[in-house]
C-alpha cells in the first residue's frame, strides 16, 4: 500500500476542504509550523481507514471541527496491488463510506469498511475496535515516538510470519504463541494472575461449592446424629417407662406392702407385750439377788469371826520362841565385838612398821642416786660459767657489722677521691729513649711513662735538668681539703672501735664474729639438755635434791645404827605386807558377822512388834463383827434369811417362764427393722415408680415432639443427597484442579521451548535492524527480547546498556531505528506498509539527525516514508518529496 | 420400558371357599424388595427426577403385574426405602401407588435402611395414615396370608444385626396344611451377597424352619440361593455392576411342601449396563461405536464404559467425538478413560507441528508421559497436556477435533 492523497473536511482545523496531494514513493515530509494540522491529518488517515463509518467513538467526535455542525469528511487515496483506490468517508453526520477502484465504486458503507480491512490484511475484533496490525506498529503518531514499538496481537502475527518465511526452517514461534494466549485465556478463566482460583472462575466456584456442601453435609449429619440420638432414648424411655408401669408389677409391689404392714404392726405388739414381761421378771430377779447377797453376807461375817479368832490363838503361839532366839543372837554379837577390837590393834601396830621400812627403803634408793645427781649439776655449772664468760667477751667487744662496713665505705671514698684528683690533674707524658736518664720525683722512667700530676713533680733529665710540674694550686688544696676531711671521720670511726687502723678494726670484727659463733654453740648445748626451767633453775633444784640426800642420810646415821640393806628391808616389808593381809580378811570377817547377827536381832523385833500390831486389829475387827451378829443369834439369822431367798427364787422362775414363753412368739428387733425398712422401701418405690412414669411421660411427649419435627423434613433423604452432592462436587473441584495442572504443565512446557527458539526466533529482525542500526550507532547490537521487546543497547564491548538507561534522545533514536527494521522487515516479504512518523526525533542533536536522515532514507528506498514535521529547518536536509497542506 | 409378553388377566374376586389344607388352586405371590424410594441421583443431573420417579412407577408395574398374574399378594423384603428419614412426601408416594391397587396385599417388612424404631420411618408412615391394604411386619409374629398360608416376617429393628433373626421361624407355629413363607432381609451366611449390612441368615433357614418359600431382600441381583431361597433383587435398577434391569419374582406354590415355582419378571424401565473395551487403534473405533449404537432401547440405557489400551492423539480425539454422540443417544453415558493411554504417533506429532516450539514441546510431553521414572499422576499430566495441546493446534487451524 502506498498513499497518493487525503482531503478532509470539518476535520479539526479543517473547517474547510484541505488536502495533500503528491506523495512519492520513497520519502515524504510535511514541513509546517506548529497547529498548522499534521497530525490532524494523520489522525483523518487512521480513521478513514480504520473506523466504521458509523462508528461515535469519542476519538472521531473530537476531531470534528469545533462551531461547525459539518460531518467529518475524510477521502483518502492510496495504491495497492497495482491498483488505485479511494476510499472516502463521513462521519458524525450523514454517515456514508464509499470505496473506488481505478474509478469505479466497488464497495459502499459497511462492505465499503470491511473491504479496506480485508485489503489492508486487518480484521476488526470487534464493532468497535480493531487491531490495526503492522499500520498500528508503522504509524507513529505524535508523542510515541519514544515508545518502544509493542507489537498488537495481529502485528505480532504479521511480524512472525515473516520471521517464518525468513527462517525458512519451522520455528513455530507464531503457532506457540497463539497456543500460550489461548492456554493463558483458560487458566485465566481459573486463576488470577497470582495464581489463585480466580473469583467467579469455575475452579473458585467449585471449592466454594465444595465448601458449602461440605458445611450443608456436616450440619445435616450432625442433625441426622441428634435425630438418632433422640430416636434412640426415645426407644429406651419407652422401654422403661413400660417397664415402670407394667401392671403386674405394681400389684404385686402392692400387696407386698400391705402383707409387710401387717406384719411389722403384729410384731410391734408383740414386742410392746414382751418388753412389760420383761421388766417383771428382772425386777423379780434383782429381789432375788438382793436375797441372795443378804445371806452370803451373813455367811461371810461368820466365817469371818471364827478365822479372826483362830488367828489370834496362832499369833499367841508365836511369841515365845522368838524371845529365845534374841538372847541368843545378841550374845554371839557380843563374843564376835571383842574378836574384831583385837584385831584392829595389831592393824595398827603393822601399819606403823610398814612406813618406817618405807622411809628406809626411799632412802637407800636416793642415796644410790647422789652420783649421777652430783655429775649432771658439774656438767650444767660449766655450762653457766662457759656462757657468763663468752657474754662478758661480747659485751666488751663492739666490733659490729655496721662499723665494718662504714670503714668500706671509707675506703671507697677515699679512692674516688683520689681518682677525682688524678682525673682532674695535668698528665705529664715522657718518651725516654734508650739510655736517657729521665726520672719523675725520682724513679727512673724507661720508654714511654704517663703520669697526672696531682702534686708538684720534679722530672729531672740527666743530671742538669730538673722540671717541676705542679697542678694548679685551688685543685689541689680542695683535694686536699675532701682528703683531710675524710681521714678525721675515719679516725672518729676507730676510736669508737678502739682500733689503731683498719686492720685492726678489721681483727677486732674476726673476734668478734668467733664469740657470736661460741655464743650460737652453747644456745645449743642448752637446748638440747631441754632444761624446762633453765639452766640455773635446774642448778638450784639439782642442789637441793643433794642437799635433802645428805639430811636425810644424816638423820639415819644420828640414830647411831646403820642402815640396813636394801635387800633386808624389802624382805622385811614383804612380811608386813602378808600379815597385814591376813589380819585384814580376818577383820572383815568379824566386821560381817557383826552385821549379820544385828540384822537378825532388828528382823526378831520387828516380826515382835508386828505380832503385837496384829493382834490389836484383830481384836478391834471381832469385836465389830459380834457386834451385827451375835454368836447366840447366828444360827436363827442365817435360817430366816435362807427361807426369804427360796421364796424369791421361786417367784423369779415363774415370771422368766412367762418371758421365755412371749420370747418364743414374738420376732426379734432385727425381724421388725426389717419389717419397717421394707415397708418404707416399698412405700418409696410406689411412690418413685409413680413419679417416674409420670416423668417419663413428659420427657417421652417432649422428645416426640422434638423427634416430629427434626425427622419431618426428610433429614435422612437430604443428608444422603447432601453426601453424594459433597462428593460430586469434590470430584468436580479435584477435576478443575486437574485440569489446571494440566494446562500450567502444558504452558510451562510450550514457554520452556519458545525461550529455547528465541535466538532462532529474533535472527531476521536483528538481520534487518543491523543497519538502520549502524547508520546512527556503527558497530552497536540490539539485545532483543520477548515479544520483539529491546532489552538494551551494546555500543562498545559486549556490555549492553539496558534501554531505560539510555538518554531520552537515543531511546527514541532506537526505538525509531526499531520501527523502520520492522517496517523493511515486513515490505520484504511483500506486505508494503507505509511508515509515517509525527513529530519525531524532538531530542536528536544535529550530527545524530543526520544519521537518522540516512536511516529513514534507507528505508525510503524499499517502501513508503512519511514524515510529518514543525521543525523546516532542521528537517531540511531529509530530502524525499515536500508535502503541502492546500 | 422393555417389551414383554401381554399380562394374564386373573380375576381375583374369583377366590372360591375351600376346606382347610385343601388348595384349589395353587398359591401366587410376588416377591420383591430393595425399592430403596428417595434414593439420591444427583450424580446424573438434570436425569435425577427421571430415575427417581422411574423408581416409583415400578410399583404401579408390579401392581399390575400381581393383578394379572393372580397374585393376591406382593411380598416387599425390605428396603422399601433408602433411608430411614425420608421427606414426607417421599414417605407417602410409595403408600399411594400401593393404595391404587385395592385388591393387592401389600407385606413390607423394614430392612438396613429403613429400619424400623420407635417414631422412626414406620411410625411416621402409620400416623400418616396407612393404606388398608398395606401391611407392616415390624414384629417377628406370624402373620395369615388367607386361609392357606401363613407369613413369618423378621423385620430388622437395627441397621446391623449380629444375630439371625431368621431364627424364631424354625419354631414358630402355623396351622397343618398351611404354606409357610418366610420374608426376612439380610445377609445369607457362607454366600457373599456383598450385603450392606451385616445382617446373619442361615443358609439352610428354608429347610430348618420348614418353610414353603424364603423369600429375601438385600441383594439388588435376583438370585436363587436354594431350592426355596430367592433374593428377588431390586424391581428397577439403580446401580452399575449390578442387576442390569429389574424385574421381581412371582412365585406359585402349588401345596404345603411342593418345590416353588419361580419366575423372574422384568419390571425395569431402565437398564444399567457396565462393559469394558480394549482400545488398541483407530480401527477399533468404528467397531465401538456400531457395538454400541446397536444395543436395544439407548434412550433407557444407562451405561458405564471402562475404555483400556492406548490410542494415538488422532484416534483418542476422534474417540471424544464418538463419545459426545452416543451420550446424546443414550438417556446416560459414563465413560471412564482412566485406564486408556496415549501413544502419540509420528503422524499426530507431525499434526502438532512438523518442527519448532509446539512440536518441541510435544516431544517434551511424549517422554514426560512415558517416562517410568514418574509417578502415575505425573505421566497422566503429562499425556492429557499433549491431548490437549494437540486439540488446540488443530483448533488454530480450523480443523476438527
Amino acid at each position: 500500500m502506498k498513499l497518493l492523497s487525503v482531503a478532509v473536511e470539518g476535520c479539526g482545523r479543517f473547517g474547510t476542504p484541505a488536502r495533500i496531494e503528491g506523495f512519492g514513493p520513497g520519502v515524504n515530509i510535511l514541513s509546517a509550523r506548529n497547529e498548522a494540522g499534521k497530525s490532524t491529518l494523520f489522525r483523518a488517515i487512521r480513521t478513514c481507514l480504520f473506523e466504521r463509518h458509523s462508528s461515535t467513538a469519542r476519538e472521531i467526535a473530537g476531531l470534528a471541527t469545533d462551531g461547525l455542525s459539518l460531518p467529518v469528511s475524510i477521502t483518502v487515496a492510496f495504491e495497492h496491488d497495482g491498483k488505485r483506490y479511494e476510499i472516502a468517508k463521513s462521519f458524525l453526520k450523514g454517515k456514508s463510506a464509499s470505496l473506488v477502484r481505478d474509478g469505479v465504486e466497488i464497495a459502499r458503507n459497511a462492505e465499503a469498511d470491511e473491504h479496506v480491512w480485508d485489503m489492508l490484511g486487518i480484521a476488526p475484533r470487534s464493532t468497535r475496535a480493531l487491531d490495526e496490525a503492522s499500520y498500528g506498529l508503522l504509524w507513529v503518531q505524535q508523542g510515541h515516538s519514544f515508545d518502544l514499538p509493542e507489537p498488537s496481537e495481529a502485528a505480532t502475527s504479521q511480524l512472525n510470519a515473516v520471521i517464518q518465511q525468513e527462517v525458512g526452517t519451522l520455528v513455530g514461534g507464531e503457532r506457540a504463541r497463539q497456543l500460550l494466549g489461548s492456554v493463558k485465556d483458560e487458566l485465566g478463566r481459573y486463576l488470577t494472575d497470582s495464581g489463585r482460583p480466580k473469583t467467579g472462575g469455575p475452579l473458585h466456584t467449585a471449592i466454594e461449592e465444595s465448601a458449602r456442601l461440605a458445611t450443608d453435609r456436616l450440619d445435616a449429619e450432625t442433625r441426622r446424629s441428634a435425630l438418632d440420638a433422640k430416636l434412640d432414648e426415645l426407644a429406651r424411655l419407652r422401654a422403661e417407662q413400660r417397664a415402670a408401669s407394667d401392671p403386674a408389677t405394681v400389684q404385686a409391689m402392692k400387696t407386698d406392702l400391705d402383707d409387710s404392714r401387717r406384719k411389722l404392726s403384729e410384731a410391734e405388739k408383740a414386742g410392746e407385750e414382751l418388753k412389760r414381761l420383761a421388766a417383771d421378771e428382772r425386777q423379780s430377779h434383782a429381789l432375788a439377788e438382793a436375797q441372795q447377797e443378804k445371806l452370803n453376807e451373813l455367811k461371810r461375817r461368820a466365817t469371818a469371826i471364827d478365822a479372826q479368832r483362830t488367828r489370834l490363838t496362832e499369833l499367841a503361839k508365836e511369841l515365845g520362841p522368838l524371845d529365845v532366839d534374841m538372847a541368843t543372837v545378841t550374845a554371839a554379837l557380843q563374843t564376835v565385838s571383842e574378836r574384831k577390837q583385837a584385831g584392829d590393834t595389831e592393824a595398827a601396830r603393822l601399819d606403823m612398821e610398814e612406813r618406817d621400812l618405807a622411809r628406809l627403803a626411799s632412802l637407800a634408793m636416793k642415796l644410790a642416786q647422789r652420783e649421777t645427781i652430783a655429775g649432771r649439776l658439774a656438767q650444767l655449772e660449766s655450762l653457766r660459767n662457759r656462757g657468763a664468760a663468752n657474754d662478758a667477751a661480747l659485751k666488751a667487744q663492739r666490733v659490729d657489722d655496721a662499723a665494718l662496713k662504714k670503714l668500706e665505705e671509707f675506703e671507697t671514698e677515699e679512692a674516688k677521691l683520689r681518682a677525682r684528683l688524678d682525673a682532674g690533674a695535668p698528665r705529664v707524658a715522657i718518651e725516654a729513649g734508650p739510655g736517657a736518664d729521665v726520672r719523675m720525683d725520682g724513679t727512673v722512667v724507661s720508654g714511654t711513662a704517663v703520669r697526672s700530676v696531682t702534686q708538684p713533680m720534679v722530672i729531672t733529665v740527666g743530671a742538669d735538668v730538673a722540671i717541676t710540674v705542679s697542678p694548679p694550686q685551688a685543685t689541689r688544696d680542695a683535694a686536699e681539703k675532701a682528703l683531710a676531711d675524710h681521714r678525721e671521720r675515719l679516725k672518729a670511726l676507730l676510736t669508737a672501735c678502739g682500733a689503731a687502723d683498719a686492720a685492726e678494726l678489721r681483727r677486732l670484727r674476726a673476734e668478734r664474729v668467733t664469740l657470736e659463733e661460741a655464743a650460737r654453740d652453747l644456745r645449743a648445748e642448752r637446748t638440747a639438755l631441754a632444761l624446762k626451767d633453765g639452766v640455773a633453775a635446774e642448778i638450784e633444784r639439782l642442789q637441793a635434791a643433794l642437799g635433802e640426800i645428805d639430811a636425810d642420810a644424816g638423820r639415819d646415821q644420828t640414830n647411831g645404827a646403820p642402815l640396813p640393806a636394801a635387800d633386808a628391808i624389802t624382805e622385811r616389808q614383804q612380811q608386813a605386807a602378808t600379815q597385814r593381809s591376813a589380819l585384814r580378811a580376818a577383820l572383815a570377817s568379824a566386821a560381817a558377822q557383826i552385821e549379820a547377827h544385828k540384822e537378825a536381832l532388828a528382823k526378831l523385833r520387828e516380826r515382835r512388834a508386828a505380832i503385837h500390831g496384829q493382834t490389836e486389829q484383830i481384836h478391834a475387827g471381832l469385836s465389830s463383827e459380834l457386834a451385827l451378829l451375835p454368836d447366840e443369834t447366828r444360827a436363827a439369822m442365817l435360817e430366816a434369811c435362807e427361807a426369804e431367798l427360796a421364796t424369791r427364787r421361786d417367784a423369779h422362775r415363774v415370771k422368766a417362764a412367762l418371758v421365755a414363753e412371749k420370747q418364743s412368739q414374738t420376732p426379734e428387733d432385727g425381724e421388725i427393722e426389717r419389717l419397717r425398712a421394707r415397708v418404707a422401701r416399698l412405700e418409696s418405690a410406689l411412690k418413685g415408680q409413680q413419679d417416674k412414669v409420670e416423668k417419663l411421660g413428659v420427657r417421652i411427649a417432649h422428645l416426640e415432639g422434638e423427634v416430629q419435627v427434626a425427622g419431618g423434613d426428610g433429614l435422612g433423604e437430604r443428608t444422603a443427597t447432601l453426601k453424594l452432592q459433597h462428593e460430586m462436587a469434590l470430584a468436580e473441584e479435584a477435576r478443575l484442579g486437574e485440569r489446571v495442572e494440566v494446562l500450567k504443565l502444558l504452558q510451562s512446557t510450550v514457554r520452556a521451548c519458545h525461550e529455547r527458539r528465541r535466538e532462532q526466533l529474533n535472527a531476521p529482525m536483528r538481520r534487518h535492524l543491523k543497519p538502520f542500526l549502524h547508520d546512527v550507532f556503527p558497530k552497536a547490537e540490539i539485545e532483543i527480547g520477548e515479544n520483539f521487546a529491546i532489552a538494551g543497547l551494546a555500543r562498545s564491548g559486549p556490555a549492553s546498556e539496558l534501554f531505560g538507561r539510555l538518554s531520552l534522545g537515543t531511546q527514541e533514536q532506537v526505538a525509531v531505528l526499531v520501527r523502520l527494521a520492522m517496517g523493511a522487515m515486513i515490505c520484504e516479504r511483500g506486505v508494503d506498509v507505509p511508515i509515517i512518523l509525527d513529530d519525531a526525533l524532538v531530542f536528536s542533536d544535529d550530527e545524530r539527525i543526520e544519521q537518522m536522515f540516512d536511516a529513514i532514507n534507507r528505508a525510503g528506498r524499499n517502501q513508503q516514508v512519511i514524515v510529518l514535521t514543525c521543525r523546516s529547518r532542521s528537517f531540511a536536509s531529509l530530502g524525499g518529496t515536500q508535502l503541502q497542506i492546500v | 420400558m422393555g417389551t414383554y409378553a401381554p399380562l394374564r388377566q386373573w380375576n381375583l374376586a374369583e377366590v372360591d371357599p375351600r376346606p382347610p389344607g385343601f388348595h384349589a388352586r395353587p398359591m401366587r405371590f410376588i416377591h420383591t424388595a430393595d425399592w430403596q424410594i428417595g434414593k439420591p441421583f444427583r450424580n446424573f443431573a438434570d436425569k435425577e427426577s427421571v430415575l427417581r420417579q422411574a423408581r416409583l412407577a415400578v410399583i404401579e408395574e408390579i401392581g399390575r403385574l400381581a393383578a394379572a398374574e393372580g397374585a393376591a399378594h406382593v411380598l416387599v423384603a425390605g428396603d422399601l426405602y433408602d433411608n430411614d428419614a425420608p421427606a414426607q412426601k417421599t414417605l407417602l408416594e410409595p403408600l399411594e401407588r400401593m393404595r391404587n391397587f385395592s385388591a393387592i396385599s401389600w407385606h413390607v417388612i423394614s430392612g438396613n435402611h429403613d429400619y424400623h424404631r420407635d417414631n422412626g420411618v414406620w411410625d411416621r408412615a402409620r400416623a400418616l395414615g396407612l393404606p388398608p391394604n398395606v401391611h407392616l411386619h415390624l414384629t417377628p409374629e406370624p402373620s395369615s396370608l388367607g386361609e392357606d398360608a401363613v407369613l413369618l416376617p423378621a423385620p430388622l429393628r437395627r441397621k446391623s444385626e449380629v444375630n439371625d433373626l431368621t431364627e424364631w421361624m424354625d419354631n414358630a407355629a402355623s396351622a397343618a396344611g398351611q404354606i409357610r413363607i418366610g420374608l426376612a432381609h439380610g445377609s445369607v451366611q457362607g454366600f457373599d451377597s456383598a450385603g450392606e449390612a451385616n445382617n446373619p441368615i442361615a443358609a439352610d433357614r428354608a429347610k430348618r424352619a420348614g418353610l414353603d418359600y424364603l423369600a429375601l431382600g438385600d441383594w439388588h441381583r435376583t438370585l436363587q440361593i436354594g431350592p426355596a431361597t430367592w433374593y428377588a433383587g431390586t424391581p428397577e435398577a439403580d446401580r452399575f455392576n449390578s442387576q442390569e434391569v429389574g424385574q421381581v419374582l412371582l412365585v406359585e406354590i402349588a401345596a404345603p411342601g411342593a418345590p416353588p415355582k419361580v419366575t423372574p419378571q422384568r419390571t425395569g424401565a431402565y437398564r444399567w449396563l457396565s462393559q469394558t473395551w480394549d482400545l488398541s487403534g483407530a480401527a477399533d473405533l468404528d467397531g465401538l461405536e456400531q457395538r454400541l449404537r446397536a444395543l436395544p432401547d439407548l434412550t433407557r440405557l444407562l451405561m458405564r464404559l471402562d475404555l483400556r489400551g492406548t490410542l494415538d492423539l488422532t484416534a483418542r480425539a476422534d474417540l471424544e467425538r464418538r463419545l459426545a454422540t452416543l451420550e446424546a443417544a443414550m438417556f446416560w453415558l459414563a465413560p471412564d478413560l482412566a485406564g486408556l493411554h496415549l501413544r502419540p504417533t509420528l503422524a499426530d506429532l507431525e499434526k502438532i507441528d512438523f518442527d519448532g516450539v509446539l512440536r518441541e514441546a510435544a516431544e517434551q510431553l511424549k517422554q514426560q508421559a512415558e517416562n517410568a521414572a514418574l509417578n502415575p499422576v505425573e505421566r497422566r499430566r503429562a499425556e492429557d497436556a499433549l491431548v490437549q495441546l494437540y486439540v488446540l493446534t488443530r483448533d488454530s487451524r480450523g480443523e476438527a477435533a
